[in-house]
Parts: C-alpha cells; sequence; structure tokens
C-alpha cells in the first residue's frame, strides 16, 4: 500500500494519489508511516530523477501536487509531535507576481523534509507578510518574485519588515527566475534561493537542522 | 530642440551607412519605471505606451521599440483573468484558469473581431503610433502567443501539464482549436490589415527543461506545422521559440539546426552562454549562414557595475561576431536597472557593433556618457517645446525615478 502512494506521487498522478491516501487512513495506517515511508521517499525519489535528467518541470509540477494534494489529507489528521518539524517557514509570492509554480514546488520539497510550511500563495499585498510574520512567528520568511518587474519588491517587503521590527531573529531567503546572487544581497536578504533543491539545504543551514 | 524622429537619424546614421552592426536594447518595462506609470495605463493606452517608449529611448540614444506582454493577447481576450499589478507585466493569473475541464473547450473563441477583441487594438495602434513618431516603418512584424503558450495561459501550467499526462485527447484537442480558431484567424487577420507582414511567435513556457523534448515536439512543434500549414501565405517567424533550450541537450549545435526548420535567424538569449559555449551558436549562424541576433542579459545589466557590463559585452561581441555576416546585438534591460548601467550598456553595445568587425577588441576604449539629466527634467524639457507632438496626456500620472 505504502509502495503504490508512493508510487501514484513519482507518477504524478493527483487523484491516485489522494485516493491511496484516503484508503489508507480509511484502513488505520499510521498517518507518520504514510508521510515518511511513502510521501517523503517518493518525493526524494523524483528530486533525484530530476538530477538525473530524466524527470522535467512538467513532470516535478504534477509529482508536487500530487504530494501537496496527500499532505492536505493527512496534516489534520497528524498531532503536532508526531511530525518532524524542523522549523517553520512562510512563503509567499510578491504582490503582482502570479506565478506559483516555483513556489510550489519550493513548498512541497520544504515538507518533505520535515518543515512546517504555511503557504500565503501568490499575489501576497506587503501588509500581508508583516501581518502574518508578526502573527506566526516563522524562522524563515522566503519570498518569491518571477519577474523583473516585480523582482523590486524584495528589498521593499524586507525593509518593510525591518522597520516594523520584525526583521531580529527571522532568517529571509529569496528566489525567483529572475533573482540573482547579487539581487538577493542588494535586497537584504539571508539567503539565494536558486532552485527548490538548494533552498532546502539553505533552510537546513540557516537554522542548523 | 529635435524632434525624436531627428534624433533617430543620426542614432541610426552608423547602421544605415555601413559602420555599426545594428544595436538595439529592450527599454519598455524599464521606461515604465523610469515615468513611475501604473500598469494599468501603461499597458491599455497605447499613446501612454509609445510615448514613454519613445522617450526612454531618446533619453538613452536608442532606437525606440514597443514590448508587450504579447503573449498574454489571445488568452485574455477569451476571458481569460489578468492581474495588472502597481507596476510590471500585466501577468495571468494561473491560478484561476479559463478551461479547466472539457465542458470549458467552448471558451476557445475570439469574442469577435480579432483585432478588435481584448486589447489586441491597443498593441495595433502603438504599431501605427510609433510609425507616426519615428518615421519607420513599424508594421513589418507583429507578434502572437504561440498555441502551446496560449495553452499555458488559459489552462495553467500545471493545469495543462496534468492534461497531456492523464488526458491526452484533450490537451491536442485544446490545441487544435488554439491553432484552427485563435491563431490563424489572428494571423490571417493580420495579414489582411498588413499584407507582407511578419508575424513572430513569443514563446515563454515550451522551453525544455520546462518540458520534456517529447511534449515540446507533439505539443509544440506540430502545432507550429499545423499553424505554418493553415496560414501558408503568412511569414511566420519562430525565432523566439525554445529560448534557454539549447543547454539542455547533449548536443546544442545540432538542435540550433534543427531549430532552423522554424526559425530565421538564430538567438543567443541570455545566460544559457555559461553552459552553453557562444561559439556553438556563432558557428552554427555562419555554417547556416542565418543572422545571429546576441542578447546581453537582464541579469548582467542589472548587477553592474558599468564598468563589468562593458567588460561583459566586450568578451560576448569578441566571441559572437568574428565571421558572422548578419549580426545585431540587443541588451535586455530590466524594469528596475539603475539608469546608469542602462548608459554602459548602451555605449558598449555600439562601441563593440563596430564594422568593419574590430581585429582587436581589447584596444577599443569604452566612455561611459554621464547622464547629465533625469528622466524626469528630460520628460519636462520636450514637454515644453513638443516637437513630436506627443500627447503626454499621462505626465501629471507620472512619477519619475529619483523624484
Amino acid at each position: 500500500m505504502l509502495e503504490q502512494l508512493g508510487q501514484a506521487v513519482i507518477d504524478g498522478d493527483v487523484s491516485l494519489a489522494k485516493e491511496r491516501t484516503q484508503a489508507g487512513l480509511a484502513d488505520g495506517v499510521d498517518p507518520v508511516k504514510l508521510v515518511n515511508e511513502a510521501l517523503i521517499p517518493a518525493m526524494n525519489k523524483v528530486a533525484e530523477l530530476w538530477n538525473e535528467g530524466e524527470y522535467f518541470l512538467s513532470d516535478v509540477i504534477l509529482c508536487a501536487n500530487a504530494f501537496s494534494g496527500s499532505m492536505d489529507l493527512i496534516t489534520p489528521v497528524l498531532s503536532a509531535s508526531d511530525s518532524k518539524n524542523n522549523g517553520k517557514i512562510m512563503i509567499g509570492v510578491v504582490e503582482g507576481d502570479m506565478h506559483d509554480l516555483g513556489k510550489n514546488i519550493v513548498v512541497a520539497m520544504l515538507r518533505a523534509n520535515g518543515f512546517e510550511v504555511i503557504d500565503l500563495g501568490v499575489d501576497v499585498p506587503q501588509k500581508v507578510f508583516i501581518e502574518k510574520v508578526r502573527e506566526e512567528k516563522p524562522d524563515i520568511l522566503g519570498i518569491g518574485a518571477y519577474m523583473s518587474t516585480t523582482m523590486v519588491q524584495l528589498k521593499q517587503n524586507i525593509d518593510a519588515l525591518e522597520s516594523e521590527g520584525l526583521r531580529d531573529g527571522l532568517k529571509i531567503i529569496v528566489g525567483g527566475v529572475c533573482v540573482t546572487e547579487k539581487a538577493a544581497k542588494d535586497a537584504g536578504a539571508d539567503g539565494w534561493g536558486r532552485d527548490a533543491l538548494y533552498t532546502v539545504d539553505l533552510a537546513k543551514k540557516l537554522l542548523g537542522v | 530642440m529635435k524632434s525624436y524622429k531627428e534624433v533617430l537619424g543620426k542614432i541610426m546614421a552608423p547602421v544605415m551607412t555601413g559602420k555599426q552592426a545594428l544595436f538595439a536594447a529592450v527599454v519598455t518595462e524599464h521606461g515604465q519605471y523610469m515615468a513611475g506609470l501604473k500598469s494599468e495605463l501603461f499597458y491599455n493606452d497605447a499613446d501612454v505606451h509609445v510615448e514613454v517608449c519613445c522617450l526612454i529611448a531618446e533619453y538613452y540614444g536608442l532606437i525606440a521599440s514597443t514590448s508587450w506582454d504579447y503573449y498574454n493577447f489571445e488568452a485574455e481576450a477569451m476571458g481569460q483573468r489578468v492581474k495588472y499589478a502597481a507596476a510590471g507585466l500585466p501577468d495571468i493569473d494561473q491560478t484561476d484558469p479559463l478551461i479547466k475541464s472539457e465542458a470549458d473547450l467552448d471558451k476557445i473563441k475570439w469574442p469577435g473581431n480579432p483585432l478588435k477583441s481584448g486589447r489586441v487594438p491597443v498593441y495595433v495602434r502603438s504599431l501605427e503610433l510609433m510609425e507616426k513618431y519615428t518615421g519607420m516603418p513599424t508594421t513589418l512584424w507583429l507578434a502572437a502567443c504561440s498555441p502551446f503558450s496560449i495553452a499555458c495561459g488559459i489552462c495553467s501550467y500545471a493545469g495543462l501539464m496534468g492534461f497531456i499526462k492523464h488526458k491526452p485527447e484533450l490537451a491536442h484537442e485544446i490545441l487544435r482549436r488554439i491553432v484552427d480558431d485563435i491563431t490563424v484567424p489572428y494571423l490571417k487577420a493580420i495579414a489582411e490589415k498588413y499584407p507582407g507582414i511578419m508575424v513572430k511567435f513569443a514563446d515563454a513556457w515550451e522551453m525544455v527543461p520546462n518540458v520534456s523534448p517529447k511534449i515540446q515536439q507533439e505539443y509544440a512543434f506540430q502545432y507550429y506545422d499545423r499553424v505554418i500549414e493553415a496560414a501558408k501565405d503568412i511569414n511566420v517567424d519562430v525565432s523566439w521559440y525554445c529560448a534557454y533550450s539549447e543547454k539542455n541537450f547533449p548536443d546544442p549545435a545540432a538542435y540550433l539546426a534543427d531549430k532552423l526548420k522554424y526559425a530565421r535567424e538564430i538567438m543567443i538569449t541570455g545566460t544559457e552562454t555559461d553552459v552553453v559555449p557562444v561559439s556553438v551558436y556563432r558557428d552554427v549562424a555562419i555554417e547556416k549562414s542565418v543572422p545571429l541576433t546576441v542578447n546581453v542579459p537582464a541579469d548582467r545589466i542589472f548587477d553592474g557595475p558599468p564598468e563589468a557590463i562593458v567588460e561583459f559585452v566586450r568578451q560576448l561581441a569578441k566571441e559572437s561576431r568574428p565571421g558572422v555576416a548578419q549580426y545585431s546585438m540587443a541588451a535586455l534591460v530590466p524594469y528596475s536597472a539603475p539608469p546608469e548601467h542602462v548608459a554602459a550598456v548602451v555605449a558598449a553595445g555600439k562601441a563593440f557593433c563596430a564594422l568593419p568587425v574590430p581585429e582587436d577588441f581589447d584596444a577599443i576604449k569604452v566612455e561611459i556618457p554621464e547622464l547629465k539629466e533625469s528622466f524626469g527634467d528630460f520628460v519636462r524639457r520636450k514637454h515644453k517645446e513638443n516637437p513630436d507632438g506627443y500627447t503626454f496626456k499621462w505626465l501629471d500620472k507620472a512619477k519619475f525615478y529619483g523624484e
């Protein structure tokens, strides 16, 4: 059963992954087992296939969606102590930018690596970043911008967090297709999320896990 | 004060007299940034868009061009939601696709005459205004969105990938309808209005590794063939397709050569030269006797500093120019590039595009001009005498860079 669920994720079959997750939960399979022995190994396999050039972005996004679909069913039945927690990460795409592709993959990879992820979605106004950071107190804030026109908001958001007194103790990672390492540094971020896998390693490094 | 048409004559003179290969810079988004205008206005009003494009080009000593979010036009006209942010290009809302299932297929249609639908009339008017203000024939070519990218726009990228994987017949039906009911009627309407016009396809989505080569072949290229077959009398150029793809193929030169089945030139689009050497592009252009266009990537211009930009362009020209008969260079200026970086890339681009091809690129000295007045002051000076006859109807809404 666990193998079949993992395979559904590797195949990027969202409905089958959800169906198998529901069946597992209905059969009384430990939700922790579903995550640790099916979903996480499946996403690790997806990462491996991507690194080997076997999988393309079109495959990875479907796998990430299948993973997230299953996690959405499992998360409500997991108790806080059940899940491994490497830290709390909040992530969102800046206002006016509707690109959720890269962000969704990052979210899935972070969850697969034991992070609690609060996904603010796309088109997130500056005031929402501020309110949510104040409310949720994440360890890391990830801000995405996928167009050169919206990239300028990375610095504006970070500056706003600073002036609201929310920057201390908060690590910030920025990323997106047009964001360079220098742009990340100029924006005042603590790290540059070059791609989804690199972002996972960076998050671990920043939090010392 | 001279009109831009007169200034442009001077900018064009070295190109027209064979002293310089064509150098251009895409400064549309940057112009919006420098003028501080909202997207809703800048991307919906041809007068505003073209006047700012001409003014920013004149400010930096460039040949003016317009650049729209061409790839959104067809989808937006069909009813796909497009978000206008305060700044920057309008963006399709990928979270709310128009086509979610088979039940939505009948939404794939123009609401009426393509040239009168959505923002297409604004785009067409912008071409005519460019012709008026520059004196150059600007209705020689027009951009349209490729069928594959339209499909990603109306189904969302993830949605289309899901259809391709789990409902391939539906994916094919969507693409067939896009070609037959959207792209071909659009091309025919354009060709009727501007006989002989060339249509270039903008394509953001079909490149590898966004999709596998198999998907590219079956769902993108096959539908280019269908367009070309259905619109035989229309010049179709697919030069813009699969940018950045080369690095994903084991034999980039063979891939580039294959690409010429659809494209009329080879374009080095950006940072892929880190992986595929410039010489690969150059050699294929020489072997196939096709034009080569080399772009200075946006991140280099954004990062600067000016001296590093000059050295980057020097190296790029040194590697890409020798032996290429039809050569041009373009700078992809990002939205919020510092003006001094733009001045540097313009100076370097012009210097390293000199003809005949310099024997020693290292001996060329590039003087980066100092920007003596702000863009705001320049625009106000132009407004005072208005030799071009611009409307300047946007001036009270502008919030100029640095002010």
